[in-house]
């Protein structure tokens, strides 16, 4: 009832619950990390990558709970935190693929490389939601 | 009851009305005196720190900082310095056309705030401040920076807004 009142689409409802789906992957992915991963010839920069990780997962760790208190409260701070958050994942996607890739390094656990390989539809999933939220203007506005 | 219509002559008259109100609002020039200067200080500060990058970069400033002149540093204090180079062109381009200058500032200040907390990271334990002055100077003044972005947000008058 709560989620027709907002009037948004179900493209949108499958994004955000594919984000979600992410989210708690990565989450599960990193926190569960073998003994074994950092034995490896370049441990220093699965370490870096890890502590960058970490530091990344305590903000999504946030957003997790308070998204959706956001998006049924006011569509237009949603949309502005959609946004916001959208900037991020491109941001951090950019910097670990064009800035960081010499340092850091993800961890070669499946789960790890598979949440590594849906990271695109991720920020697609994001993109959509910020469009939505933004050319929705009767209801975001 | 006839039911009268504009027609196209009509209508295109009635925005012809408005456009010189557009350009009013869209022009750089009606942008506040706060704002034009803290779109010259945000210039300032990332042009002169792109500069005594890629001084320190080509040898021509004495590197105190020797543990950061390494290739894998020298590749990530590039990176950001070529994409705070993009955004910054994007954001004046924004600003002087008055065109999803806030979209863009957001964009800008995410990365950024990202950007700092991921060399943080990466960089804690490395290295002391009181060693490495071009580089804490850099890192020291960011709070600075994103503070001036902010308040660029605040003191930006967008054209879709009525002031």
């Amino acid at each position: 009832m709560m989620i027709r009142k907002l009037g948004l689409s179900k493209l949108f409802w499958i994004a955000l619950a594919f984000s979600y789906f992410f989210m708690m992957l990565a989450m599960y992915a990193i926190l569960t990390l073998p003994n074994d991963t950092f034995d490896a010839d370049n441990a220093e920069h699965v370490v870096a990558a890890v502590k960058l990780t970490y530091v990344r997962l305590s903000l999504v760790a946030v957003i997790l709970v308070s998204y959706p208190v956001i998006l049924f409260s006011s569509l237009k701070y949603a949309k502005y935190v959609t946004i916001a958050l959208t900037a991020w994942a491109i941001a951090i996607y950019v910097d670990d693929y064009l800035v960081l890739y010499r340092i850091i390094e993800y961890p070669e656990r499946g789960l790890v490389v598979f949440a590594q390989l849906i990271r695109p539809i991720l920020l697609v999933s994001l993109l959509w939601m910020s469009f939505e939220l933004t050319f929705t203007k009767s209801r975001a506005g | 009851m006839v039911e009268k219509k504009l027609n196209d002559t009509e209508i295109a008259a009635i925005f012809d009305a408005f456009v010189e109100s557009r350009e009013v609002k869209v022009s750089p020039n009606n942008q506040s005196r706060t704002f034009k200067i803290l779109i010259v200080f945000a210039n300032v500060y990332v042009l002169g720190f792109l500069l005594v990058y890629y001084f320190l970069k080509n040898n021509l400033l004495d590197a105190v900082d020797s543990n950061l002149m390494t290739e894998e540093y020298l590749i990530l204090f590039d990176g950001r310095a070529q994409i705070m180079f993009w955004l910054l062109i994007l954001l004046n381009m924004g600003a002087y056309f008055n065109f999803a200058f806030k979209a863009l500032l957001l964009i800008a200040l995410v990365y950024l705030i990202s950007g700092t907390v991921d060399t943080l990271v990466l960089l804690s334990g490395l290295f002391s401040f009181a060693d490495r002055p071009y580089f804490s100077i850099f890192i020291l003044s960011r709070p600075l920076f994103i503070m001036t972005l902010i308040w660029m947000g605040l003191a930006f008058k967008d054209k879709l807004e009525d002031h």
